[in-house]
Parts: structure tokens; sequence; C-alpha cells
């Protein structure tokens, strides 16, 4: 509580025909790595230009170290961002781009070039100073952006899908170094992505968010293992949901039936005990054998092949469960053995305590 | 194959056209230049032979010179004015959306669109009611009114390159509005600020019905050519002329420099 | 009052206040926008609309010796409009202005077609500096020039009259005018065009000709109907620019007969008679503003057809 350093409070904004942030609220501690996450259109990135004072909220309020942010324009707060485009100065040499904020802080001369050739230097661009920022190639740019966005020592740093301009393997040596950053700086981190891999990597807590709402708050392990509803679990992970209605329950085993079936779910922190219900079922949680007519085990489909997507070492196959797609993710050594030829059926199925009850009906 | 001799020939045909083109737009200039060194009192052939001595009237001339200096005052002055003006439509058309802004939009590009004697006479007509005419501000301030619409023009093409990011980057680094237009915005429109300067002056330094009207005594050059046109063929004026046309063509050069008007849209081309 | 609303290009529609939170973010307050915009904007309205409308204004008003009053009367128009000098100047002004237009559009359209597609890219910059210089440079000193050269003691005369022949009478008529006006009208004209063609998607013409089209086809079909609006646009700027001019009348053919613009400066030079001066000059405006607009109109259609699909 007296740990968190933003609030986001009922926070709203509706511009004309279009409602992009429906009263939210959330609160961050200080030092946290946050990762707003979500579809195009969720609202994460008018959530950060509300935060940085952008746009003005049409309700709700935002409190930074406790203060309203209310009436205070962008360039009185210190919230500096690191844009998508990096919105460098094609004017300004590359030191000069870094001194910026500091020259807008009425920052001696002197002063702030020392300052800025640290951070220059603490990134690696040392040697890079006087040049023109077309010069640059696109990592060393959005280092650049970094350090000019730190030199002012801020308290909070926005981020808005920085690295996505960047080609894969920059990206994954760039999160390495906001990592670091993040951990040498200790400060508060808000990182707008719609790549799953980058939240995992790099934030202490992920929010969810859908159509303006949040859809779920968590540790990047339990949103993924535990999502709160099926978008969550669709949008989070390879994940397949199944759905039904509750037929009993005894203690932690909830019974569930449905067109697919009869399935056991373990559902510790969930109480249902009747209703619609759908339980997630990761699709590297799914094992597969050989299809035989006889077992009426619980937690066991049988589907036919329809396909196999290969994404490096990983491969998922999609499969035909009675009309519903079903995935299992398996690495590539797993399955060598099999003949995964399209409409050659197969039985997947998993354990009960790899299931996870849905809180929500479907 | 006859195929090809036909394109040819059109080929041919066709660079022969633009060549007397630009004859065409050529000839008057390389009149004036040429026989403002032609001893001749009349240019005509045959050629008169090497004379220095109008370019040397010319200069002894009083009244030219003043109209000349009135010229620069009036140029420079209508260069700077119009810049400021133009830089501020462009930015504001950029900018912001209110109500009234075509209006506002129209009330800055027409002038140009207007006939100039037109011009000269309504603005002859309104300033000596209010008791500005006759004077060198009335001139600057008619021909501003009419250079803001080629500055605007001008700044706000180079606005239309301006990273949408960068104004609210600059806020959100500390920033005030006002503190982005000088350090971040102004600086991005160098190039297109320095054209439209050198372009006002071009327009202004060119500019005589206007200043005809409006200048009463204060003659500035074009306006002294002008009345020295009335009189019978002068000598005097292939040599002024000359001196004109330069000033006048470098000022447009350099404008075009910084501005960097650019054709061809190609299927390989990326711009 | 003008509600100005800051808005940040090229975000969605401005905002709206919504019940009551009224926080200033200034991320863009409403003083730095009037503090731009009302110099221009007071600079223009002094200087250039004020001026017109005062023109339109006097037009109603009487000279009493020699003195101009304000009235409200119809006489200045009455004589202007029914005036014969006035008519045929009318009359006349029109005809050259069209005929201008017309040699301008014929010119400059092969013109700038040969610029946009014949030429390397470093010729047609070279081409579009060539036809930027004279459009900002002493038009008149260049009518001037023309003047000189077409006269009859002038280089064109000389050089016929060494073969033998009898010199032409060049200067003085039709031929002498439209050259001076030509030489107004065709820089503006061929910049737009070669602007134009050069805008073309050249993907269209490839296909084209992919498809088996024969220059002459494709210049029917693909081009022309691509640079129409451009076309117009080149076609009304000539007009303006032939109908209002000053001064190749003026050296051309000596005045005789006089054009609109001679008559207006005549009026005004020969004493005060705004008001009739002012008449010339608002019918003037008028019918300039009449065949923009008409210009306007047909070379919208397409689009309007387009839309309606």
């Amino acid at each position: 509580m007296s740990n968190t350093f933003v609030a986001l409070e009922n926070l709203d904004k509706r511009f004309a025909g279009h409602h992009a942030v429906k009263g939210i609220n959330l609160d961050i501690k200080a030092g946290e790595f946050i990762a707003l996450m979500g579809p195009s259109g969720c609202g994460k990135s008018t959530t950060l230009r509300l935060l940085a004072g952008l746009d003005e909220p049409t309700g709700g309020d935002i409190f930074i170290g406790g203060q309203s942010m209310r009436g205070i324009p962008a360039f009185q707060r210190d919230t500096p961002m690191v844009w998508q485009s990096l919105a460098l100065f094609p004017f300004l040499s590359v030191v000069e781009n870094v001194e910026f904020p500091l020259r807008m802080k009425k920052v001696g001369k002197i002063e702030r070039r020392k300052r800025a050739m640290e951070w220059l230097e603490r990134l690696g661009l040392g040697g890079m100073a006087e040049r023109g920022i077309s010069q640059l190639s696109g990592g060393q740019r959005q280092r650049v952006a970094i350090a000019r966005s730190l030199v002012t020592q801020p308290p909070i740093l926005l981020l808005d899908e920085p690295l996505s301009a960047l080609d894969a393997h920059l990206r994954v040596r760039m999160q390495t170094e906001l990592s670091r950053l993040h951990k040498e700086l200790g400060i508060t981190f808000i990182y707008v992505t719609h790549a799953q891999s980058e939240a995992f990597a790099l934030a202490d807590r992920i929010v969810l968010m859908a159509d303006g709402m949040i859809q779920q708050i968590g540790r990047p392990q339990d949103v993924y293992r535990e999502p709160a509803n099926a978008f969550v679990a669709e949008f989070m992970g390879m994940n397949n949901i199944v759905r039904g209605g509750i037929s009993g329950r005894s203690g932690d085993e909830v019974q569930i039936d449905g067109p697919l079936g009869r399935f056991i779910v373990l559902a510790k922190s969930n109480p249902r005990s009747r209703g619609i219900a759908s339980f997630v079922i990761a699709a590297d949680r799914v094992g597969l054998s050989e299809a035989s007519a006889q077992d009426a085990v619980a937690n066991r489909v049988n589907g036919s092949v329809i396909g196999i997507e290969f994404v490096g070492s990983t491969q998922t196959i999609f499969f035909d469960v009675n009309g519903q797609e079903f995935r299992v993710q398996k690495q590539q050594h797993e399955i060598d053995a099999l003949d995964l030829t399209p409409g050659k059926r197969f039985a997947l199925h998993w354990q009960p305590q790899h299931a996870w009850l849905l809180p929500e009906a479907a | 194959m006859s195929g090809n001799l036909t394109t040819a020939l059109s080929r041919a045909a066709q660079y022969a056209f633009i060549t007397g083109i630009a004859l065409f737009i050529a000839i008057p200039m390389l009149v004036i230049a040429v026989f403002s060194f032609d001893a001749n009192r009349f240019p005509t052939i045959p050629w008169g032979g090497f004379s220095l001595q109008w370019h040397e009237a010319v200069f002894a001339d009083d009244m030219i010179r003043d109209a000349f200096v009135n010229s620069l005052v009036v140029g420079f002055g209508t260069a700077v004015i119009a810049t400021i003006l133009g830089f501020a439509a462009a930015y504001i058309d950029y900018r912001y959306v209110f109500r009234g802004k075509t209006l506002f939009g129209l009330l800055v590009a027409i002038p140009p669109a207007v006939p100039v004697s037109i011009l000269g006479m309504a603005m002859l007509a309104f300033l000596s009611r209010i008791g500005l005419f006759g004077s060198v501000e009335a001139i600057v301030a008619c021909h501003v009114a009419i250079a803001t619409s080629f500055a605007m023009a001008i700044i706000r093409l180079r606005l239309g390159e301006f990273p949408r990011d960068l104004e609210p980057a600059a806020w959100n680094l500390g920033a005030s509005p006002f503190a982005t237009l000088l350090t971040v915005v102004l600086p991005f429109c160098k190039p297109a600020l320095i054209a439209s300067f050198f372009l006002s002056a071009a327009v202004s330094f060119d500019e005589f019905l206007i200043a005809w009207f409006v200048g009463g005594v204060n003659e500035t050059l074009p306006v002294r050519i002008l009345n020295l046109l009335q009189g019978q063929v002068n000598p005097k004026i292939n040599a002024i002329g000359t001196i004109v046309l330069i000033i006048s063509i470098a000022l447009v050069l350099v404008a075009q420099r910084f501005v960097g008007v650019r054709a061809g849209k190609t299927s390989q081309s990326n711009t | 009052m003008t509600a100005i609303e800051a808005s940040m290009p090229p975000a969605p529609a401005p905002d709206a206040e919504r019940g009551g939170y009224r926080a200033r973010y200034a991320a863009s307050p409403a003083t730095m926008p009037v503090i731009l915009g009302l110099p221009v904007l007071l600079w223009q309205v002094v200087f250039f609309a004020a001026p017109l409308v005062f023109l339109i204004v006097v037009t109603f008003w009487k000279v009493r010796s020699f003195r101009l009053e304000p009235d409200f009367s119809f006489d200045n128009w009455a004589k202007i409009i029914l005036s014969t000098p006035f008519q045929r100047a009318l009359v006349y002004t029109s005809e050259i202005a069209v005929l201008c237009t017309a040699l301008t559009l014929i010119v400059a359209l092969p013109a700038a077609y040969t610029i946009a597609f014949r030429l390397s890219s470093r010729l047609r910059d070279l081409a579009i500096t060539f036809l930027i210089v004279p459009i900002f440079s002493s038009y008149m000193l260049r009518i001037y020039a023309w003047q000189i050269v077409l006269s009859p003691d002038g280089i064109i005369n000389s050089l016929i009259k060494m073969t033998g022949l009898g010199g032409l009478p060049l200067l003085g008529g039709q031929l002498s005018l439209q050259i001076g006006l030509l030489t107004l009208t065709l820089p503006v004209a061929i910049l737009i065009l070669v602007l134009a063609f050069s805008g073309i998607d050249r993907t269209l013409i490839e296909a084209a000709e992919n498809l088996g089209c024969r220059r002459s086809k494709i210049i029917l079909h693909v081009l022309m109907p691509s640079i129409r609006n451009a076309t117009f646009l080149a076609g009304s700027t000539a007009f303006l620019m032939s109908f209002g001019d000053y001064i190749s009348p003026l050296f051309m053919t000596g005045s005789k007969p006089p054009t609109l613009s001679i008559l207006i400066v005549d009026t005004v030079k020969s004493g005060s008679q705004w008001p009739r001066a002012s008449v010339i000059g608002v019918t003037m405006l008028a019918i300039l503003a009449l065949v923009f607009l008409l210009a306007n109109f047909l070379g919208r259609e397409r689009k309007i057809q387009r839309r309606a699909k």
C-alpha cells in the first residue's frame, strides 16, 4: 500500500466515438517493472499517454508519488518516455539529443554535457557523441533514446513498444540491457507491448488489457498458468478451452460434463460447484498416445490430426476434436516417432491438476 | 524497323519542342543581358560593339540608386515579416483544428490569385482612406500580404514531413509548448524558413504594380523601370534589367535550393 | 468566438469536455494558437481583405468635386456596365484570355509530358528549376525584351531585312500579345502539369503496357484522366493570369484595344474616379471567381461519381 508509487484511479478516456479506457484501477509499486499488454486497440498505449500527460483523462485520476496529476501538463511531469518511433531530433547530434531534457531544465552547458556523456558512455555510445542521428544503426539509436529519457534521473520510465522496430536478435539483446538497467536504477518501468515473450522476459507483473479494461494483473507465470477468463487464456498462451457444466464436486475435484466428454479438474482456489464452466488445458500439457476405443478415462479426448506448425524446436500440432480445434505443443524430439499424417487419430490426455478452472462462466 | 524510326522521329520532335520552349523562356533574359553591353542605343542586329556605358550610367543615376535602395529595404522587410507570419500560419494549419480554419487558410492563400491591378487599386484606395498611403512601410505591408502566401506554402510543405512524435516527445522531455516551438519546430523548419525568406524577397523585389500604386513618391526599382519604360526606349533599361534579373534569379535559385522541389515517383524509387 | 481546441495530428477528432472534468492539461494551451494566429489574421484582414471589401463598398460611392463621398447609389454600376468602352474591353479581355488559355494548354501538355517522361531525372530537376525561376523574376522586363525583339527595328525584323524581304509587323497585334501572355502563363502551367505527370503511379502505366496497350492509347486512357484536376488547375491559372494582366497589353499592343486592367489603371491615373475603377475591378473579380468555381466543379466531377459508387 504505502509502497505504491503510481496509482490509476477509475482512469477513463473517451475519444469522439471510441471509449478507449474504461475506468481502470491499478496500483504500481516503486521500482516495479510493469508490462501493459494486450491486442491492438485495447487501450494500453492510451493509458501510457495519459500517464505521460499527452492526453487528458475524461474521468478518474492518476497519482504519481502520491500527487494527483490533474492539471499538470506533460512538460511538468517527470515521466519520460521511450517512443516506438524513437522520436530523436534529426537536427541535433547524438549528445545534443541526450542533453535536451537537461537543457529544458536549464542545467548549465558544461554540467549537462558531462551528464549526457556519462549516459552515453554507460550505454556504450561514447564515441558517437558528435554524430548525427542518421549515421547510427537501429540499435544505437534505440540506446540514444533510452539515454535521453534517463538523463534527468526520473523516478519512472515509460516505454511504448520500444523494441518493435528492431530485428529479432537485436531485440533480445536490448531486452537484456533494459532488464539490466532496470535492476541498476531501481526505478519504476512501465512497458507497453503486444509481444508476450517480451513481457514475460522483462516484467515483474503483467497487466493484460482488452477493450479498454484490465483483464488480469499478476506475475507472468500466474497470468499464464492461471488465467482469469477465457480471453486471457487465449491471448496469453497456447491454451485449449473446454466448455461444459459442473456436474459434481467432491473436495477440490470438480467434475465437468460437456460436448467433448466428462473431465475432472482440480480447482483449489475456485469454490464453484454448479453451473456453466470452462477450463483451460495448456497445449504443452497435453499428452499424445494411440487412439484406442475402450478407454473411458477422464481427461481424455480423441482427435484427428489437421496439421503441424513448426516454430523452431517447438512443434504445434492441430487436432480436430469433435469439431473443436485442439492444440498440442511438443518438442521436436518427442514426436519424431509419431506418425502425424492428417486424419490420423490420437488420444489426447492430461492430468486433472494441469487443467485450470476459469473463475468466470465461459 | 519502321516502328523504331517513327519512335525516334517522335522523340526527336519532342526534344525539339521543349528546346523551343526553353528558348522561348530564355530569349528575353538573354536579350536584356547581352544588349546591356551593346554600344548602340537601340538593341538590334548588327551589334554595335561592346560597351559598359549603360551600366555606368545606371550606377550614376540618383533616382535609380534611390529606387534600388528602396527595393532592397522593401524586399528585406517583406522577407522578414512574411517569413514570420508564414511560419505562424503554417504551424497553425499543421497543428490545430478549429472553426474558421478554412476561412483562415483562404485569407492567407488567396492574395496571389487576385490580379495585381485590382489589388493595387484596392490597397491604394483603402490605405489612403486610413492615411497610410505613400510610404515605404505601406509597400512592405502590401507585399507581405502577398508573400505570406508563398512563405506559408513552403513552410507547410516542410511541416508535412515533420515526424509526428517529435513535438509530444519534446513536451514529454520537459519542453513547454513555446519552448518546443523554439527548440524543435523552428530548427526543423530551418531550410523552409530560409527558402521562404529568399522567395518572399524575390516576390517583393519583382513586384511593381502595387508598389506603383501605393508607394507614391517612394519608388522601388521596378516602378522606376516602369516609369522609364513609359518614355521611349531607353538603353539604361537593359543595364538595370540585367542587374535586376541577376538579383531576382539568384534569390529564386537560393530559395529553390532550400526547398528541393522534386518530381517523380517511379515504381523503382523508394523515397 | 472560434472554439480553438488543441489537437495532436493525426489524432482522432478533438476531445469534448466531459461532464465537468476541465483539467487544463496544457499540452497545448489555447494561448499559443492565439498568439501565433492573431498577427497573421489581422495582417491579412487589414491589408488584403479590408481593401477588397472597401473596393466593393466604394462602387456605391459618389465623387463630388474630386472628393470621394460615402453614398449608396448604383450610378457607377450603371454607367460602367452600360458603357461601350467597358463592354468592349470586357469582351476583348475575355477573348484574349480564352485564347491564351487554349494556347497555353496546347503547348504545356506535350511539353510537360516530355519533361516528365522523356528526360533523365537530373534533366527533369533542371527543367523544373528552369520553370520556377521565370515565375518570380521580372515579368515586366521580359516583356520589354520581347518588345525590343519584335519591334520593326528589332532583332527579328533586322534578320529578315538582311535576307532582302520587307519587315513584318510583328508588334502591335494579337501575335505579340499572345507571346507576351504566354511568357507569363507557360512556366506556371508547365510546372503544374509536370508535377501532376510525375505524381502518376508508374505501375499503372506499366500495367497498361503489360496488357498490350499502345502508347497513344495509354496517353489517352491512363494519363489524361489522371491529370484531369491538374489540367483544370493549369487552365484556370492561365485564364486568371491572362485575364488580369496589365503589362502585356500595355507594351505589346500599346493599350489598343485596352483590356480591363488597363482601364482600371487609366481610370485611376486620370483622377479620382475610384468608384468607376472599383466597378471594373469588382466585375473582374466576379468573373474570375465564376470561372474558378466552374473549373473546380468540372474538375471535381469524377471524384463525386467515385464516391457515389
